[in-house]
């Protein structure tokens, strides 16, 4: 059973979608996997409130493999666009506070494992987020501070320090880039959980 | 298109600390979700982007890292360059007068030390910190000693260093500046131990640059072994000693 997807970026091949269409649900969790980081970030950056971008973010990955069994996406190339507007769709549906049920009472019956990464592994992402962070170069992470914190932009970071706005970028950008390597190292090392869904098939992450 | 969107520009706009902090202009927006959608590299900064701020906003552990550690972690990087640039300059340029790095004087009858070269070093620079929080910390004699200290009259700076350094057993920078007085002045088993002192306090903006030193008194004493541990430990850090630490750690015996 494939479930090693690749984990965001470039568009999946539209032999998903087929595939899901077709009863596979192993491809489900390759599209799962695919777009649930990306799907949380939007959740997360419109709606800024965690849990609620955790429960949306799995409501939109529910309802598109809802509409992928049905065959409602076909076209190669398509695949990206319709995930980004039903999370738009769903999410614009929220502020007029339209009712969220029907797509999850939808799927309730055969999808009923987490599809985004639930609390205990935010939590445990963001203490070993904070163990990277103490790891990094004290000026790097003063720049993050006063840059993404305090919102200061880096002309004004390299006037206070001394350097110029241009190393401020490049040390900031590669404080991120190591943040986010070492997070990635973290998550191919940990433990896969696996989950029951539906019909006796498994998902890990 | 006016909102196209490309890696370039993510970086160079802060496209996704704006997105994140919920500032970019809803047209922006959506160009920038259509590309990290496909892009695993925004996406990552994304990520990172975001759980820092929220790391950083805060904290697990309580570490804040001030704005003097900040500049002087800046002051290091442009000794670094100044190193850097001295290490590489012909040897012929460098100009009558100019005060040398620093090497300790043989000792009559003692045999030649073959680590001297390496032990050389440029007096680590210091700049007086205009504070949100007014006074430096590290008190007057702290500030009288590092004004003779930036004149490079080090013996002069020692008393007030140390005296500054004494009144305050975890004042890391007064302890630093003192240690690296003591070498400049020749005293290097003194200056070690005072580099040690800071490394003992444990994570401060100066352990790692304290470190570095150390390796390079040792040098000075000759012992390449203790240097090569120093160095070791320094390069493990990744920060900005990095560099410095594998390039000397190149030069010495295994």
């Amino acid at each position: 059973m494939d479930v090693t997807g690749p984990s965001g970026g470039e568009d999946l091949p539209v032999e998903i979608a087929l595939r899901i269409e077709r009863g596979d649900r192993s491809a489900e969790d390759v599209f799962a996997k695919h777009f649930s980081r990306s799907v949380f970030a939007l959740a997360l950056a419109r709606l800024r409130n965690e849990d609620l971008a955790r429960d949306m973010a799995q409501e939109i990955l529910i309802s598109v493999i809802v509409a992928l069994r049905a065959g409602r996406v076909r076209e190669a190339g398509k695949l990206t666009g319709f995930v980004l507007a039903t999370a738009r769709n769903r999410i614009a549906n929220h502020y007029r506070q339209e009712s969220r049920k029907p797509a999850m009472e939808e799927a309730t019956e055969s999808i009923a494992a987490p599809l985004v990464e639930d609390r205990l592994e935010a939590e445990q992402r963001r203490e070993l987020l904070s163990k990277a962070m103490e790891r990094l170069d004290p000026l790097d992470r003063e720049i993050l501070r006063m840059n993404l914190v305090e919102s200061i932009r880096p002309e004004e970071i390299g006037a206070r320090s001394g350097l110029s706005a241009e190393t401020v970028r490049q040390r900031k950008s590669r404080a991120l880039r190591k943040l986010g390597e070492w997070m990635e190292r973290f998550q191919s090392q940990k433990p896969r959980r696996v989950y029951q869904i539906g019909e006796g098939r498994q998902w890990s992450t | 298109m006016e909102h196209m969107m490309n890696c370039d520009r993510v970086e160079r706009d802060e496209i996704a600390e704006r997105y994140a902090g919920g500032t970019l202009p809803e047209a922006e927006a959506e160009a920038f979700e259509e590309h990290y959608f496909r892009c695993a590299a925004c996406l990552a900064r994304l990520e990172a982007v975001r759980d820092a701020a929220t790391v950083l906003r805060n904290p697990i552990k309580s570490r804040r890292y001030s704005l003097a550690g900040m500049a002087l972690a800046a002051s290091l990087l442009i000794v670094f360059t100044a190193a850097l640039v001295w290490r590489l300059a012909p040897r012929g340029t460098q100009t009558a007068g100019t005060q040398n790095p620093v090497l300790v004087a043989q000792a009559p009858g003692k045999p030649a030390n073959p680590w001297a070269e390496l032990g050389r070093f440029e007096p680590p620079p210091y700049r007086e910190l205009t504070l949100r929080g007014g006074e430096n910390p590290s008190g007057s004699d702290f500030r009288r000693g590092m004004t003779a200290y930036r004149q490079g009259n080090y013996g002069q700076a020692l008393p007030f260093l140390r005296k500054a350094a004494d009144s305050n057993p975890r004042d890391a920078q007064s302890i630093f500046f003192t240690g690296i007085a003591l070498l400049l002045t020749g005293d290097t088993s003194t200056g070690l131990e005072f580099l040690r002192r800071v490394d003992a306090l444990g994570f401060t903006p100066y352990q790692e640059e304290a470190r570095f030193h150390q390796a390079k008194a040792h040098l000075q004493l000759g012992d390449a072994a203790a240097a090569r541990s120093v160095l070791v430990a320094v390069s493990e850090m990744r920060g900005d000693w990095e560099a410095q630490a594998r390039e000397l750690l190149e030069k010495l015996p295994r």
